[in-house]
């Protein structure tokens, strides 16, 4: 993801935290600045350039030069209470801290002369009284701040010779240990959880020299961000409970890499021995000549990437390829695999066809691989039936997110100053651009407006303007809205009428639009099943270019990792559609099935329903991870390598590329699907697949970038392993250091083209078909895809469960105090005959009437067979979930 | 100088310890300084704040008048803040003038607050003093009865005045004017980062006035009598009566309403009697627990910030703490070190960690198990009990860094023997000398008179 | 929902007012508890937390920088006896001795009976009536063991 930083820093939130409320923030680059808010300074004896208003820590960090620091992060609010950054400001009375002091005309600083040095070394001297020696068995060593700055900054010695300070472990949360003795009250973590994380679950409790970090109640962390609190902390106080006493970061092989859970698309480290993964950090950095854990990084990720990027050594991994023989998957070669399904396919093309024949692609194929699967399929087997999204539920959920990735234009490269997000439970569906909307509004001023029938509470606590309507009903809105906004007035009304708004609201959302200078639509495509959203995309579409395609961007929101890379290149079917495909193999139409991914068929793991119809095919060739049920009804088996095990690029949501690094060898004989599709071909007797990564990078290169003369770095493919500056695309490292004017042509410098373009005519909108009675006592029920929900790849990490979001049903505080119910109380969800249990939870997100299932409702319901939005009543249950949600119970179905 | 002949103000009953309701302050002319305020204006009050010299009684000292000029009135709301939070260690002032003076100290706030421009008033009161809120909430009611407080104000369209007692929950640090806000924001009292200071953002981001109780109680009497007659009691740059809350080993332990020109010897022995028992005097803490401490030798200085300052001190609260030959000065700042430990917010590292290592340092010796090493690192912890020396003072993010540094250094400085003898000794010389029962701590006469000498 | 501050709305409400944030309501809501049951509950700081729409970690995190909010129950007569210099040195811990001697009444403990609870505490304010003590909500100053047994007669 890009992330952009602040072009000043810009006011913070308000007292949020009890915490000074100036959002902190990395200088950047003076240019673009004008001179009237230049002023001059001494910075160690060099007469420096800074920008009015910035502190002292800022203006270092432009010039380079470094001033310990332990509180100060550049993502989270100044707190100013580690006093490591003090520096000496001539005649200022007392030493000044560089994280928090304003620069002004003329100030001369100095950060390494004696009186600095003295202070430094002094409140090292502090940290170090009560902080235990136990580095040799701190799973921080090695990578530790504290070790890092007494080296630096300390002293030898120490004149401590009292008892130190001990405080209970007590053990809360199931990804993150704490332990306490180590703390150094710098609070990131207690300001992350609450900034970032966006609910203060970790707290400062007691006070003076006893004061500790926790949660209330010893409760979890709860929630997607968390585990970033274990980087951010710069001692050994929270650690990773998955990686405790494993290894030393030393010993461990770093690989630059990208996560492959949702299209954020964020960038990893992978850290690897022996062939295993030992953690998955955000991007390590250099530090003096070794590479760490950036404390101070702002590219958090969320916690899926970080603990379930471990699927590749579950239990039920395939390592070797299989051929029916008599009936039998048997164990062979990979070669004899290769030949024996070739001969397969070329039978059943020979008697049937081509059409016969149908591939499908995981949605976590790279490029590629889906280059050399495509050229498979139009080349060598010439089937129409090509398809990354028969996992989808129906045509028009699939139909729709083309439609919206075929326009989508948006990016975050834009600094928007106005997001408007219609639906979404985007911190789920998306984590980190979630997070990257909600840090625009938090830090940057951006103005962010919700609409449509569910928001998410995530963002809600930061958002200028929040209008909810009924489901079903958010294409009226969106499109009375452009109308609207292009001046007319009858449609104003109308939107005062649906919205439930005064006039002068509807007209302020309105003037608030027009006042954009770059303005960015986010659409959360969280309507599974396409009854909704076949028309809501195709009116955001049009809405974002009444706004004015010039100033406006559009930004779909899928999950699935490449679906921008995969529609981009074309990797949807002109034969058979989604929901054809099972009926076609039933009646026998389809003879032969190439699945690239048993996710491609079914992407919550619900193999029961496919698996017998899979079992009718007399060809049935799969790729795949794991061992499933699908897989034993195959004629032929390749194991796939996962995202350690190959290398190639994705597209994320903003149409830029990363590249997934291989970081471990294969395990058994797993191949990629690259080598699967070439070696078919090869076998089927052509050459149309390109064989090797080069060759399939350079035709996709080719392809998405045709007249860039640039070269792509890290995308060159020689391995970056280890290499800091690991930068996608070029544009990335200028977007860092961007002048605040905004060019809407220039972002694309090096000629990548992943992105659509907004339609020429406004799109047909079909009629909304969702109309839902809820009666007197009845409540919508919404649910959407979430990276954390369960699902093939998911439910194979070690820890999935605990990942798994607590079964909370989300519901307005108002809807809720009407029904009597408290927070956490147990309800029994009633949909139509079956029954579910999940508790309570109040939300500013869910629109009134509907109530919001928070787990996806994956787990409880078979999402798939449940339909589109359904009514669901309440039955509240006279027990109360301790803190948390419990897991969700199925319950047995009359 | 005998104590009737001395000039009240403040505290006139003082020993009768009663409350002036409304009738009887009214009867007595009350409100009719808040009255007559209405019809001056802002600059015109300022200004006579100025000319009297009034600095303020919370323990800083700064000028009040200079304070109220630096408001940034170009933000709306403005706020007031009486700082009631009384804890430094000896100073018990404000709670007798509370209790017993409510009506002025409301007749004060509005009087500050028409020159401030500023419709409402928080008192901050510690949570200890339950009584002292009682009273002001009683005293708040009546005046808003009265039509002093709320909107229109005696009558004066327009004019809009609101006073909120607001109590504490017992810490130190929230009579720190930033963590005072904090607090009252319903946060932890934590002291926020300055600049900005509290004139441009202060209470919820805007422009505030923290005042102690003493200094503002005394504006509708400078209003009243104007700036000259506050000069009348003047030293140097102090004018005006002021509270002297002395506490510990003199006859006749008290509150006393005195002028700056009196001095620190003619208040321990003529105006308390003396040390009790006709004990010897040890040492003299003169401004609270934070300040230097003075050797018998160095008290015949006036009780002005200059004069206080002049013998190496500081005037501080003006809380006068005696301690007689009986009591041992490394375990006297043991029991301060214990304060400061247990009184910091515990939010930056120079103090939070500071203030715990000094307390075991200390107490180990004390406790007879210090060593020469630890003098040392003692000492360079605390520097010399000046502002900006030592490891803490300056560093910090708030004051109560350094008020937990400075006696530690000057306990150092002036009873360097007695720390080097307990190093020597391995105990405390004291225990021996049966002031002490078996626990170590001091026997008080009136419960083990026969113990004593 | 609430349970302790159930019949409180109407003065929750009026504190509201009084304050232009919500937040600020957070000590006198944390008194109001502690008045009507003698200390602060994890049940309480979760009512409060909803009253103010706070998380309950920001109410324990509150609740547990001030002292003089009893995150334990206390007894009938809480005595909070002052420990910092000026009382210190006039007979403190001569008073704890003698309650505990006389009274059985512990530092840090609830006597059996559940009548008293004693606590060391700094400075109260009252340093010229040392040696002095708290005791529920009442000053007592100038203490002689006369003076204490007067009130631990009174105390209910
Ligand atoms: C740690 C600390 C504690 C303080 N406690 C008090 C106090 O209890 N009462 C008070 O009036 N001022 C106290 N002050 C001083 C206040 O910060 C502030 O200077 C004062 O309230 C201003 O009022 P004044 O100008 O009227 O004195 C304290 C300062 C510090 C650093
Ligand atoms: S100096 Fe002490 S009391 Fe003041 S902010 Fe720092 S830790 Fe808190
Ligand atoms: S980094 Fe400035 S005080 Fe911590």
């Amino acid at each position: 993801m890009t992330r952009p930083l602040p072009a000043q820093p810009a006011a913070g939130t308000g007292a949020t935290s009890g915490y000074p409320q100036r959002a902190a923030g990395i200088a950047n680059a003076l240019d673009g600045v004008p001179e009237s808010e230049i002023l001059t300074v001494t910075l160690n004896g060099k007469t420096v350039k800074a920008r009015k208003g910035e502190t002292i820590m800022e203006v270092c960090h432009r010039e380079n030069v470094f001033v310990p620091h332990y509180c100060w992060h550049p993502a989270l609010s100044i707190a100013g209470n580690c006093r490591l950054c003090l520096v000496d400001v001539e005649k200022a009375p007392k030493p000044q801290i560089a994280c928090q002091t304003q620069v002004a005309p003329n100030m001369v600083i100095n950060t390494e002369n004696a009186k600095a040095k003295e202070n430094q070394q002094w409140m090292m001297e502090f940290l170090l009284v009560n902080h235990p020696l136990d580095c040799p068995i701190c799973d921080r060593g090695g990578e530790c701040q504290l070790q890092r700055y007494s080296m630096e900054y300390g002293t030898t010695h120490t004149r401590m010779a009292d008892q130190k300070r001990k405080f209970i472990k007590p053990q809360a949360d199931p990804l993150i240990d704490i332990e306490r003795n180590r703390c150094i009250m710098c609070t990131r973590c207690v300001r992350f959880t609450d900034e970032i994380g966006g609910e203060h679950v970790m707290g400062v409790f007691d006070r003076g020299n006893g004061n500790y970090i926790g949660t209330f109640g010893q409760g979890p962390v709860s929630n997607i961000f968390s585990g970033n609190v274990i980087d951010l902390c710069p001692v050994g106080c929270l650690t990773n409970k998955k990686y405790r006493f494993k290894a030393r970061p030393w010993e461990l092989k770093q690989t630059q890499s990208t996560c492959d859970h949702c299209a954020s698309g964020c960038k990893v480290t992978s850290w690897t021995r022996n062939e295993k993964l030992y953690r998955c950090t955000p991007p390590s950095r250099k530090n003096h000549d070794s590479f760490t854990i950036n404390e101070d990084t702002e590219e958090f990720i969320c916690n899926q990437g970080r603990f379930a990027s471990d699927y590749g050594f579950s239990a039920a991994r395939l390592d070797e390829a299989k051929i029916i023989i008599a009936d039998r998957l048997t164990p062979t070669s990979f070669q004899n695999a290769l030949d024996r399904a070739a001969k397969d396919l070329q039978a059943v093309v020979a008697a049937h066809g081509p059409s016969s024949v149908a591939i499908t692609v995981s949605p976590r194929t790279t490029n590629e691989e889906a280059l050399a699967i495509r050229a498979l399929a139009n080349s060598v087997l010439k089937t129409p039936n090509l398809e990354w999204r028969y996992g989808f539920a129906s045509d028009a959920a699939a139909d729709a997110v083309s439609l919206a990735l075929k326009h989508a234009t948006g990016s975050f490269e834009q600094f928007p100053d106005v997001i408007v997000v219609v639906n979404g439970q985007l911190e789920q569906q998306v984590p980190v651009t979630a997070m990257l909307i909600q840090e625009h509004a938090r830090r940057h001023g951006s103005k962010l407006v919700l609409l449509g029938h569910h928001h998410s509470a995530y963002l809600a606590a930061h958002a200028t303007k929040q209008f909810y309507n009924q489901p079903g009903r958010t294409s009226v809105v969106v499109e009375a809205l452009a109308k609207a906004v292009a001046g007319d007035e009858a449609s104003k009304g109308e939107l005062s009428t649906i919205l439930n708004q005064t006039d002068a609201e509807v007209s302020a959302l309105i003037a608030l639009l027009q006042s954009a200078e770059r303005g960015l639509v986010v659409e959360g495509l969280m309507d599974f099943e396409g009854a909704m959203i076949a028309a809501e995309v195709p009116a955001t579409i049009n809405f974002t270019k009444a706004l004015g395609a010039e100033k406006w961007g559009y930004l779909p929101c899928v999950t699935q990792r490449n679906a921008v890379g995969l529609c981009r290149l074309g990797v949807e079917s002109k034969g058979l559609k989604p929901s054809e495909l099972l009926p076609a193999i039933k009646s026998g139409k389809i003879k032969a099935l190439v699945a690239f991914g048993a996710d491609s068929l079914t992407a919550f793991g619900d193999y029961a329903s496919v698996a017998p119809v899979l079992d009718q095919l007399p060809v049935f060739v799969i790729a795949d991870y794991f061992d499933t049920p699908l897989t034993r009804v195959a004629t032929t088996v390749f194991p796939l390598t996962t995202n350690l095990e190959r290398t190639g690029t994705f597209a994320d949501i903003e149409g830029n590329l990363a590249l997934l690094n291989q970081s471990v060898e294969p395990q058994g004989d797993s191949r990629s699907a690259l080598e699967i599709a070439a070696g078919l071909g090869k076998s089927l007797g052509s050459d149309a697949v390109p064989a090797t990564l080069e060759s399939a990078w350079a035709a996709f290169r080719k392809e998405v970038a045709p007249a860039s003369t640039l070269p792509i770095r890290g995308l060159e493919l020689e391995g970056s392993t280890n290499s800091a500056d690991f930068v996608v695309v070029d544009n990335k490292s200028q977007a860092r250091n961007r002048s605040t004017s905004y060019n809407p042509g220039s972002y694309r410098k090096d000629g990548l083209n992943l992105r659509g373009t907004l339609p020429s005519e406004a799109l047909a909108v079909p009629h909304a078909s969702v109309e839902l009675e809820t009666g007197e006592k009845g409540f919508v029920l919404l649910w959407g895809p979430s990276v954390l929900s369960k699902g093939h790849v998911e439910n194979q990490s070690p820890i999935a469960e605990t990942l798994l979001p607590k079964p909370f049903l989300e519901i307005q505080p108002q809807d809720a105090l009407e029904m009597g119910l408290e927070k956490d109380q147990f309800v029994i969800l009633h949909i139509g005959d079956r029954r579910a249990k999940a508790a309570i939870k109040y939300s500013r997100g869910t629109a009134p009437g509907c109530v919001y299932l928070t787990s996806g409702g994956y787990g409880a319901f078979d999402a798939a067979s449940l339909g589109g939005p359904a009514v669901v009543t309440l039955e509240p249950l006279n027990e109360k979930a301790p803190n948390q949600g419990e897991t969700l119970v199925p319950q047995e179905q009359h | 100088m005998s104590i009737t002949e001395l000039e009240r103000v403040l505290l006139p009953n003082i020993e009768k310890n009663e409350t002036e309701w409304l009738s009887a302050y009214k009867a007595q002319g009350g409100y009719e300084v808040a009255r007559k305020a209405l019809g001056m204006t802002c600059e015109e009050m300022i200004q006579i704040v100025k000319d009297s010299g009034l600095r303020g009684r919370g323990g800083a000292g700064f000028p009040t008048g200079m304070k109220w000029s630096f408001l940034n009135k170009k933000d709306s709301p403005r706020y007031l803040c009486i700082n009631a939070d009384e804890s430094e260690p000896g100073t018990c002032k404000d709670r007798p003038l509370m209790e017993q003076r409510p009506h002025t100290l409301l007749e004060g706030i509005i009087c500050s607050c028409l020159a401030l421009e500023v419709q409402s008033a928080y008192i901050y009161i510690r949570g200890e003093y339950y009584k002292a809120a009682k009273i002001l909430n009683k005293a708040i009611e009546e005046a808003y009865e009265a039509g002093f407080l709320g909107e229109n104000i005696f009558g004066v369209q327009g004019k809009k005045v609101d006073i909120v007692v607001h109590r504490g929950g017992g810490a130190y640090v929230c009579g720190e004017e930033t963590a005072l806000l904090t607090s009252l924001e319903g946060y932890r009292g934590y002291p926020k980062l300055k600049p900005p200071f509290p004139a441009v953002a202060g209470l919820y981001g805007k422009p505030t006035i923290i005042n102690n109780v003493e200094t503002i109680i005394n504006i509708p009497f400078i209003l009243k009598n104007g700036a000259e007659w506050f000069k009348k009691w003047v030293h140097e740059k102090t004018t005006g009566l002021r509270l002297y809350s002395v506490s510990g080993h003199v006859k006749r332990p008290g509150v006393y309403e005195l002028p700056p020109t009196v001095t620190l010897k003619q208040l321990i022995f003529d105006i308390c009697g003396g040390i009790r028992n006709d004990h010897e005097l040890k040492w003299v803490i003169p401004g609270g627990s934070s300040v230097p401490w003075l050797l018998p030798h160095q008290i015949d200085v006036p009780l002005s910030h200059e004069g206080v300052a002049a013998a190496g001190s500081m005037l501080g609260s003006s809380a006068v703490m005696v301690m007689d030959h009986t009591v041992c000065p490394v375990w006297a700042l043991a029991n301060l070190s214990h304060f400061y430990q247990h009184e910091s917010c515990g939010q930056c590292t120079p103090c939070r960690e500071g203030t715990a290592w000094m307390f075991k340092i200390v107490q180990r010796i004390e406790d007879g198990h210090g060593t020469m090493a630890d003098l040392d690192a003692l000492y360079s912890i605390a520097g010399e009990g000046k502002p900006g020396s030592g490891m803490i003072s300056g560093k910090s993010i708030c004051a109560l860094g350094d008020a937990a540094a400075w006696p530690v250094g000057s306990a150092i400085a002036q009873f360097r023997n007695e720390f080097e003898e307990h190093v020597r000794l391995g105990y405390c010389p004291y225990k021996n000398k049966r002031y002490w029962m078996a626990n170590g701590r001091f026997v008080n006469e009136q419960f083990h008179p026969h113990k004593h000498h | 929902m609430l349970n302790i501050l159930k019949d409180e709305t109407e003065r929750i409400e009026r504190l509201f007012e009084k304050y232009p944030s919500r937040r600020s309501a957070m000590l006198p809501l944390l008194w109001m508890v502690q008045e009507k049951t003698g200390w602060v509950s994890q049940e309480a700081m979760e009512e409060v937390a909803e009253i103010l729409a706070v998380t309950p970690a920001e109410v324990y995190e509150v609740v547990s920088f001030y002292t003089m909010f009893q995150q334990r129950p206390t007894g009938k007569t809480h005595i909070a006896l002052c420990d910092t210099l000026a009382c210190a040195i006039c007979g403190t811990h001569e008073i704890a001795a003698y309650l505990e001697e006389k009274y059985g009444i512990e530092v840090k403990k609830v006597t059996k009976d559940g009548r008293f609870s004693l606590e060391l505490v700094e400075c109260i304010g009252a340093c010229s009536m040392a040696p002095a003590l708290l005791a529920n909500e009442d000053l007592h100053g100038n203490l002689t063991p006369e003076s204490l047994d007067q009130l631990i007669a009174s105390c209910p």
